[in-house]
């Protein structure tokens, strides 16, 4: 199977040069488990190189190991080499990053659009230099479960907040381990735990749906459906007449405009896959 | 103040003090910062967005201990 790890060299970036180090003890899991590694860094890394490799070898498993962002990962100082509307391109694939904020949106995205799972983590990562072998063995802790048979990601998600734990009280200063456990509460691995949401309507899909089509479902299609069931009340009740129009009418040109506005969600859908 | 009252600051003089104590090639990281101890102590007396952040931490390993 191929593996494509994104380990790039921001210049003069002190923070990309240990991740890319760290980045070593993954591709040595992926060779031990018999993948084919396309090992794509060491310098920046643009967009179209990153795009290409994903086309190209189309790898099961997609390490991004640098800096992120809420919406995206980063790979050179000019623009962001994968965002919100690639997300789909995850389908089907495991992404396991250790970049800061991503799982925050961009891993969302990916999940809802199908990814097999999405490892990353809605904080800004920290780590020190004293204790830079305790981080660097417990953020690679989750691929290296996953490939030495694992495969229930609640489980592997236990198992990394574990590891954090045990490298907090092998930490050997306060400052180490404030920092271990601050990027502990920041993981999430979704697939093993399902994404959170600050919007009421999601919230509530999540309830009625579940937490797969819950998610799944697009704005479009949960502001389509509220407007649907608010006509159609105002056309069984036949009020909120506008101008001398009865309220029938208004209600059937609600329901119209929840169908078109879950229809160009549903549109929109089909055509980013 | 007796032996036994506790204020709030001392956290904050406490985490200030070992900051000063660490060498001066000392160094941790934060998104895509790096920070020396210098700049650690200086932001830390300054910039009380990043104090709130670190004492928070604190905070939360003390919680965390105490939770283990």
């Amino acid at each position: 199977m191929e593996a494509l790890v994104v380990r790039p060299i921001l210049e003069g970036d002190e923070v990309s040069q240990y991740s890319y180090r760290w980045a070593e003890d993954v591709i040595s899991h992926l060779k031990s488990a018999n993948f084919n590694v396309n090992d794509l860094g060491g310098r920046e890394v643009s967009k179209t190189e990153l795009f290409e490799a994903l086309d190209s070898k189309d790898p099961y498993v997609v390490v991004h190991y640098d800096h992120g962002q809420e919406d995206a990962w980063i790979g050179n100082r000019q623009e962001p080499i994968f965002s919100m509307s690639d997300a789909h391109m995850l389908s089907g694939r495991i992404a396991y990053s250790m970049n800061c904020l991503s799982a925050k949106k961009l891993g969302v995205a990916a999940w809802r659009e199908g990814a097999r799972a999405y490892v990353g983590y809605v904080e800004e990562f920290a780590f020190t230099q004293d204790g830079e072998a305790l981080f660097r063995e417990a953020v690679g802790h989750g691929l290296y479960l996953y490939l030495t048979g694992l495969t229930d990601w609640g489980e592997i998600k236990r198992r990394m907040v574990d590891k954090f734990n045990e490298m907090i009280a092998a930490a050997r200063d306060p400052w180490t381990a404030m920092w271990l456990r601050s990027d502990r509460d920041a993981l999430r691995v979704y697939n093993g735990e399902v994404p959170e949401s600050g919007c009421a309507f999601r919230r509530a899909a999540l309830k009625l749906l579940g937490p797969r089509v819950g998610w799944r479902v697009g704005r479009g299609h949960i502001a389509g459906f509220a407007l649907f069931f608010f006509s159609f009340g105002i056309a069984l009740w036949e009020v909120g007449g506008i101008r001398g129009l009865p309220g029938g009418y208004v209600g059937l040109a609600g329901m119209l405009l929840a169908f078109l506005l879950m229809y160009s969600d549903y549109v929109k859908r089909i055509r980013r896959r | 103040m007796t032996d036994e009252s506790v204020d709030p600051k001392q956290l904050q003089e406490a985490i200030l003090r070992y900051l000063e104590a660490r060498p001066p090639d000392w160094k941790w990281f934060m998104g895509r910062n790096t920070f020396s101890r210098d700049e650690t102590i200086q932001r830390f007396k300054k910039d009380q967005k990043f104090r709130i952040l670190v004492l928070r931490s604190a905070l939360l390993k003390a919680i965390n201990d105490f939770k283990a």
